[in-house]
């Protein structure tokens, strides 16, 4: 008998284990799923005259999950810039273009708060975004609003995301949220259900409640029988 | 050979059948005359009378089985009634519905049929059903009526007894009738937010940001796996209380042939039950709860209510609570399950709370097995009181009435009564010993009556002659004299004179010459015959 126990604790034991490895197992594979390969637009480079210019270069995922925070990388470097001269870029303005919608729609604005004083000087922003929720896919926009000591005016410039692929998909995360319970119903309709309920249920528990009541009956009467004998 | 031995075949036959009618779970009365008795027997579930008639005659006693009362048996046809009367009211005057909604909040009628009932077809199929209902019960009472009358032994105390139980589908068609009103009534249950008057169920679908269509397709879907599998175990409960219900009592009573029935065959009969059981219910509940379904989701209720069947028959096997705990399991995982799908589509969420009231349900639903004993000690045996709504007039007639003769102990009567009946049949096949002093003292003719009986009957056997074989002879004699009318009477006559002398002790021959002339004409008869 006790070597059939210890058998089933430790047939106990591996199924334990078996089923730890595959729970602890799901989660690494979800991890690694989860995290979606960063995409670098290609360089474009912006000239506010024929010495001074800078190139852009911006990062991000190519799907972007609904309901997610995703991180936008710019990357700005000052790649043609005169000794004594200095770039200063006031705004970087965020827009989302979405397909067959002639709009642009406006995101979040950086304002950067150094100057460009070197070449080859980098700067990085990084902004967190949302995917838009109406659409499928789209693209951003990024406008730079520029001046430099030799040319003060302000100067537009627009860089592409993600450039050379067309747009960044977006994709419903089915698993989020993964519990959705909105609880009870309102107390309009949840008071009127439980009386109905509470008249089915005593119906269906009839033939119990009538045993029940008459076996407590019997029960009271042997008692007071036996009480009477003894007296 | 003890006491018994003193009691007269009246006695001993309406204590067998007293017995008889007990080891059926009836309550009995005897009344006694001098060569004449009744006893009544009654079943308070569902209540019907038997009333047998015993009477003593001269080669024994003779027994005629009366039912009485059988309209208890119309009383089936209530929740059939109520249901036709909300749908005609409902068809008729919709407004009454309305206008108890707009007052309560709540559509009764609706609550009752269901959000989107089908008229027609619910005409059709209601009296269809309460008429096989009904006439299965009927037909149940007077099989049983039979079964008890061939059962007893019509003159001779040793008669075998034969096997003629109820066909199952009798019992399969009474406890489909109980189910099917139990899980309405679980229907009405989860239906019920959809009945509710027009501006609390727009509230309801804004708290669940779901629209009507959907809430009610997903609902219908998860009820009809609810309702496949909570039906399907319960009547696996019912089948095999039946099954081991009507095993005792053959094993009570012909102990001699106890037949192991095999497991697959239990299996099949479960499952052909079931299929049953599913058409009964798609059939009313087509046309009221679930009058959205298509054809795919039927199939689907068929396929879950034959495999939940299959597999509580099994459960049962194992032990008969644990089908009450896979039901509640059932109810909590695909609780679990639903939660997760909801996250997607929000129409799961009123089944997710539905689910948790439920498990309430199968709790009280096992709490029904439980007081099976105390229903035994009180002479409720057969298991259709299980999972009934509505014969609550008879659970109070069955505690009210104090003095009953019950149940208990018809095993150790009953064998008793086989025992003496083993030697009754004993006794028959020994060699017939006819003590003419005895008959001498009965009247003049007495000696040469049975002398030429004694040579009649040397006619048709030759050898050892016993009392089981007399009546056989007797049968064989009428048959040779069948085309001569007029003696055919007669002997008849002659032969219930030869049982009186031969067996009852008070007879006093009158009339003797006459039958002594018969007996010779008879045996003139049967020599010319050859």
């Amino acid at each position: 008998m006790e070597e059939r126990t210890e058998m089933k604790y430790h047939k106990g034991v591996k199924f334990v284990l078996l089923i730890s490895v595959i729970i602890i197992g799901n989660f690494f594979a979800f991890d690694i799923l989860a995290q979606d390969s960063v995409y670098t637009s290609p360089k474009s480079t912006f000239v506010i005259d024929s010495n001074t210019n800078f190139t852009v270069q911006s990062a991000a995922p190519l799907t972007w999950d609904l309901n997610q925070r995703v991180n936008l990388t710019i990357e700005i470097e000052a790649t043609g810039l005169p000794v004594g001269e200095n770039i200063s870029i006031a705004t970087i303005s965020i827009y989302f273009n979405i397909p067959e919608d002639p709009h642009k729609k406006y995101q979040t604005s950086i304002v950067p708060s150094n100057n460009f004083t070197e070449l080859d000087q980098v700067q990085i922003f990084n902004s967190s975004l949302f995917a838009p929720d109406d659409t499928k896919e789209f693209n951003i926009t990024l406008e730079f609003v520029v001046f430099s000591t030799s040319i003060p005016e302000n100067q537009f410039f627009e860089a592409e995301f993600p450039g050379d692929v067309e747009y960044i998909e977006v994709e419903e995360d089915r698993t989020l949220p993964i519990i959705n319970l909105p609880g009870f119903p309102d107390a309009q309709t949840f008071s009127r259900w439980i009386f109905i309920f509470a008249i089915s249920f005593i119906l269906i528990a009839m033939p119990s409640i009538f045993v029940a009541s008459f076996k407590i009956k019997d029960v009271m009467r042997n008692r007071s029988k036996k009480g009477g004998k003894k007296k | 050979m003890s006491t018994k031995e003193t009691t007269t075949p009246l006695e001993r036959s309406m204590k067998k059948m007293d017995v008889l009618m007990r080891s059926f779970g009836m309550r009995t009365r005897i009344f006694k005359g001098q060569n004449r008795a009744i006893v009544k027997g009654t079943r308070k579930v569902y209540p019907y009378e038997l009333n047998a008639t015993l009477v003593e005659t001269a080669r024994g006693v003779g027994i005629r089985i009366r039912l009485e009362k059988i309209w208890y048996s119309f009383l089936k046809i209530i929740p059939f009634f109520i249901i036709l009367l909300f749908s005609v009211l409902q068809y008729v005057v919709p407004q009454a519905g309305e206008a108890i909604a707009n007052a309560t909040g709540i559509n009764l009628f609706l609550a009752l049929l269901g959000p989107n009932p089908k008229f027609i077809g619910l005409w059709i199929i209601l009296p269809i059903l309460a008429t096989v209902v009904v006439g299965a019960e009927i037909l149940e009472k007077v099989i049983r009526a039979r079964y008890i009358q061939d059962r007893m032994p019509r003159f001779l105390s040793g008669a075998e007894w034969s096997v003629a139980e109820p066909p199952m589908v009798l019992d399969i068609i009474s406890i489909s009738n109980n189910l099917l009103w139990l899980i309405y009534t679980v229907l009405i249950i989860i239906f019920a937010p959809m009945s509710f008057s027009g501006w609390i169920y727009e509230g309801f679908l804004e708290v669940y940001k779901v629209d009507s269509s959907a809430l009610i397709g997903t609902t219908a879907l998860i009820a009809i796996l609810d309702i496949g599998i909570i039906a399907g175990m319960l009547f696996a409960v019912l089948l095999q209380n039946y099954e081991k219900f009507r095993g005792s009592l053959d094993r009570q009573q012909i102990r001699h042939d106890i037949k192991l029935e095999s497991q697959t065959r239990q299996m099949v009969q479960a499952a052909i039950g079931a299929t049953l059981l599913a058409t009964i219910m798609i059939s009313i509940y087509y046309f009221t709860f679930w009058s959205s379904i298509s054809i795919v989701y039927i199939i689907m209720f068929y396929g879950v209510i034959i495999t939940s069947t299959v597999l509580g028959v099994w459960i049962f096997w194992q032990k008969e609570n644990y089908i009450f705990i896979a039901l509640a399991i059932w109810l909590f995982l695909s609780d679990v399950v639903m939660i997760f799908l909801n996250s997607n589509n929000p129409s799961y969420s009123w089944m997710i709370i539905c689910h948790l009231f439920l498990i309430l349900i199968v709790i009280v639903l096992s709490l029904n097995k439980y007081f099976e004993k105390y229903l035994a000690e009180k002479g409720v045996y057969e298991p259709s009181w299980m999972f009934n709504l509505f014969p609550l007039f008879s659970y109070i007639a069955v505690f009210w009435k104090k003095k009953v003769r019950i149940t208990k102990g018809v095993e150790r009567e009953l064998e008793e009564i086989l025992d003496e009946e083993m030697k009754d049949k004993v006794r028959e096949k020994q060699p017939l010993f006819i003590d003419i002093k005895k008959i001498k003292k009965k009247g003049k003719e007495a000696e040469k009556i049975i002398q030429n009986y004694q040579k009649i009957v040397a006619r048709i056997v030759k050898g050892e002659l016993n009392i089981l074989l007399l009546v056989n002879i007797n049968m064989q004699i009428l048959d040779i004299l069948k085309e001569n009318k007029k003696l055919h009477k007669e002997a008849s006559k002659f032969f219930q004179t030869v049982d009186s002398l031969l067996w009852d002790d008070d007879y006093n021959l009158k009339d003797g010459k006459n039958i002594l002339e018969i007996s010779e004409r008879i045996y003139d008869e049967i020599v010319k015959m050859g």
